[in-house]
């Protein structure tokens, strides 16, 4: 790779930081295996006087969770206990309704399942509130003894469908809490555990975790209070794994780690995850002619893989495939340049377009 | 009380042919599972890379009843549906020799499907489920199906008649078959308008297949089970692949129902349907050669039964946009098909390589050119529907493949 172009990478986020757009970057460039590039710079915190984003820096990934909870599903697929095609309903009863019971795991996990999408999805002017907080005030309004996770699945399946399943690409994050409680169900162990032991441990992702044990808490990199609130908070043994749609908290490092397994058939050094052909079904289309219309685009056709999100456009490869998290972190595999792109630009600014498409287009230039 | 477990022969490792002992071990672990519940009286299954078995099983019993032999994997098994496969492969073989082609108007052949709408419907459309000829009942989800026996019932094709309306030529002398007789089934098959459109969707029609058998005695003079014999079954060694199996192996037919003792000894005339769409007997040694012929482009051993492009074709996507298939309920708009083959769908970690079919009671043959892979296994069970034994087994066997 053009090491001139990857200290471009450097300028230009360090630009954006400077102007106050981001409040910090860190990225990680690796190619055919071997990490080019493991870089930050910013501060870690929002607060006053904080110290530097260091490369190994813990970050809430947010939606990046839901291709870990994809893999999970994969998982106790080849571990002969579920299959992509099964109702939900088998799993949850609260789905085993006339209205409910035609939605099955593969709509979950490719977004068209019918269910509420995220809050904003359509820029509707006033927007629901967030499944989770809704849930959580909805327990604390009644006693959490009285209230059980079928209880939670009810509250988010409350309401009419948007759509028949299988007709419209709806993003929902309460989705992959479903599919996390399918993963609790159909293994015996709670979602968090079973990615612990099956997916962080074996990769050795040692910095991954959906809590964050306290004395990493000041090596975590947090953009307000209530994300730190979110760090700090307490356990909820019987609820909805909400998790599933956002709640790891990772490294760049580790990320990488996970892609590379993805860009290497399913398996990191000797450690297998999923089978090569699961793999290549996960990140293949699964879609046929179902539009979307996501924050105000329109998008007749969308494509997407099992979890993943596919052809990220600009000078990225056909076939590249991807996910991205709230706030934000970005996680990208090229396998036709045998490339794994991470990247945290965390920012409390809602949207800055440029610290999405500006370091992977920078990153994609340095190929030579 | 564990269920019993019998190992065949292989010839290599997992190991050596790049396989994940791990996968073996949950295929097992599902399969007795299934077993152990009562949801499978057994299962069996042989899989093999670049023609190499290694990995053959079976568990359960060979019968339904508790005090059954137990099921091995050289048990005889009647494999419904993936008789399709078979008949699409004398269908393209006769096409490789000349004597039909594929967009050819079935009328060309059977007269019957001179008359609209069924002009318009070409052997392609058989082979592909495209026809709109009577869907396999149920298909539609429809509460009242006309099962096969409703629909003989009503057509009366089981009983030869003396009288016959002459439409096919009348009756011919000599002990050949009754020309009016074969008619009427026919036109009991064809009896009413087309679901759509020649084309136009994908409505599985065992009937479709019925009429490719129909097809094949006519254009080679034989009966079905002759033109099976000389075009595929003989050359290529499947001693143990039958339409009637003969008396002195009937003890090791796997049976678990009334129904499927019935047909076993059933002995059908020569102008009744032929069972093309569903009747042939198997084991699981036979399908693999079989699937070997086609992991391999045709030949096998020696033995040429299709040319490499005509596996091709029957593996190739004839519906590379996807068409629209009811698919009991599903309403898909995204099937997908190859020339007479089961290519799989969006989610199936086999699709995009192999080809094969699915047969009810229930049973799996797939073979994939690209991985070297070919894979068969039988999974009796008087369950309604059991996807674990199909979808699960299917997905783990490909997720298996280093």
């Amino acid at each position: 790779m053009d090491a001139s172009r990857l200290m471009e990478l450097e300028r230009f986020v360090a630009g954006l930081v400077e102007r106050g757009r981001l409040q910090g970057a860190g990225w990680l460039v690796a190619r055919d295996g071997r990490i080019v590039a493991h870089r930050s710079l910013g501060r870690r915190s929002f607060r006053e006087g904080s110290d530097e984003l260091k490369p190994d820096a813990i970050r809430p990934v947010y939606s990046i969770t839901k291709v870990f909870t994809a893999a999970a599903i994969l998982m106790l697929i080849e571990d002969g206990r579920l299959y992509l095609q099964q109702s939900v309903a088998d799993w949850l009863p609260p789905f085993d309704t006339p209205l409910h019971r035609p939605i099955n795991l593969w709509h979950l996990l490719t977004h068209t399942s019918g269910l509420m999408p995220d809050p904003g999805f359509d820029l509707e002017p006033f927007a629901r509130p967030w499944f989770a907080s809704w849930i959580r005030r909805r327990r604390e309004m009644d006693g959490s003894r009285r209230w059980t996770a079928d209880d939670d699945i009810r509250l988010v399946l409350s309401g009419p469908l948007r759509d028949e399943p299988g007709r419209q690409w709806l993003y929902s994050t309460a989705g992959y809490a479903i599919l996390a409680e399918v993963v609790s169900r159909a293994s015996g162990m709670p979602y968090e555990r079973f990615v612990e032991e099956r997916i962080l441990k074996p990769l050795g992702m040692n910095r991954s975790f959906f809590r964050v044990p306290e004395p990493l808490w000041r090596e975590t990199c947090v953009i307000g209070d209530w994300e730190e609130e979110w760090l700090k908070r307490p356990a909820e043994s019987d609820a909805l794994a909400v998790a599933g749609g956002n709640g790891l908290f990772s490294t760049l490092e580790d990320l990488w780690r996970f892609g590379q397994a993805m860009l290497d058939g399913g398996r990191f050094g000797e450690t297998r995850l999923l089978g090569r052909r699961m793999v290549r079904e996960m990140v293949s289309n699964q879609l046929k002619d179902v539009p979307g219309r996501p924050w105000g685009a329109d998008i007749p056709k969308i494509e997407c893989g099992l979890g993943w999100s596919l052809h990220p456009g600009d000078l990225c490869s056909p076939g590249t495939f991807g996910h991205e998290g709230f706030g934000r972190s970005m996680l990208f595999v090229d396998p036709a340049e045998r490339l794994v792109f991470v990247c945290f630009t965390p920012t409390p600014i809602d949207w800055v377009p440029e610290a999405v498409f500006g370091p992977r287009n920078i990153v994609w230039s340095a190929l030579l | 009380m564990k269920p019993f477990v019998h190992v065949g022969e292989t010839e290599t490792t997992p190991e050596e042919a790049g396989y994940r002992r791990d996968m073996l071990e949950k295929l097992d672990a599902l399969l007795d599972r299934l077993v152990e519940t009562g949801k499978l009286t057994g299962a069996s299954y042989i899989m093999s890379r670049d023609g190499k078995v290694f990995a053959h099983r079976a568990v359960g019993r060979l019968r339904e009843e508790p005090d059954s032999p137990p099921l091995t994997t050289g048990a005889i098994r009647r494999i419904a549906s993936v008789t399709k496969i078979f008949t699409a492969v004398c269908i393209l073989r006769l096409a490789e020799d000349g004597t039909l082609w594929l967009d050819q108007p079935v009328g060309d052949i059977i007269e019957e499907f001179r008359a609209k709408p069924f002009d318009r419907i070409l052997i392609r459309h058989l082979l592909t489920h495209t026809s709109g000829i009577r869907p396999d009942p149920g298909y539609y989800l429809e509460p009242y199906p006309v099962s096969w026996r409703e629909w003989s019932c009503a057509f009366g094709y089981e009983e030869r008649t003396a009288e016959g309306s002459g439409h096919a030529g009348g009756r011919t002398a000599g002990g050949k078959p009754d020309l009016e007789h074969r008619s009427r089934w026919i036109r009991s098959i064809l009896a009413g308008p087309l679901q759509h459109e020649p084309g136009a969707a994908w409505s599985y029609s065992t009937a479709g297949y019925v009429m490719l058998g129909e097809i094949i005695r006519r254009v080679t003079g034989l009966s079905h089970e002759e033109a099976f014999r000389r075009i595929l079954l003989d050359p290529l060694g499947l001693r143990h692949t039958f339409f009637t199996v003969p008396e002195e192996l009937r003890d090791r037919v796997c049976l678990i129902n009334d129904w499927e003792r019935t047909f076993l000894l059933r002995t059908p005339g020569p102008d009744e349907p032929p069972l093309t769409g569903g009747g042939l007997y198997s084991t699981l040694g036979d399908l693999h050669r079989f699937g070997l012929m086609l992991m391999n482009g045709g030949t096998w051993d020696g033995v040429r039964i299709l040319g490499r492009k005509t596996v091709e074709l029957l593996r190739r996507d004839q519906f590379p946009d996807g068409i629209y298939a009811f698919h009991w309920g599903e309403r898909t708009r995204d099937f997908h098909m190859g020339m007479g083959a089961t290519i799989g769908r969006a989610g199936e970690p086999f699709r995009g390589t192999a080809l094969g079919h699915e047969g009810a009671g229930r049973s799996m043959l797939l073979a994939d050119p690209e991985e070297r892979f070919v894979a068969a296994w039988f999974v009796p069970s008087n369950v309604d529907w059991l996807p674990e034994s199909v979808i699960n087994v299917r997905t783990m066997m490909w997720a298996g493949l280093e």
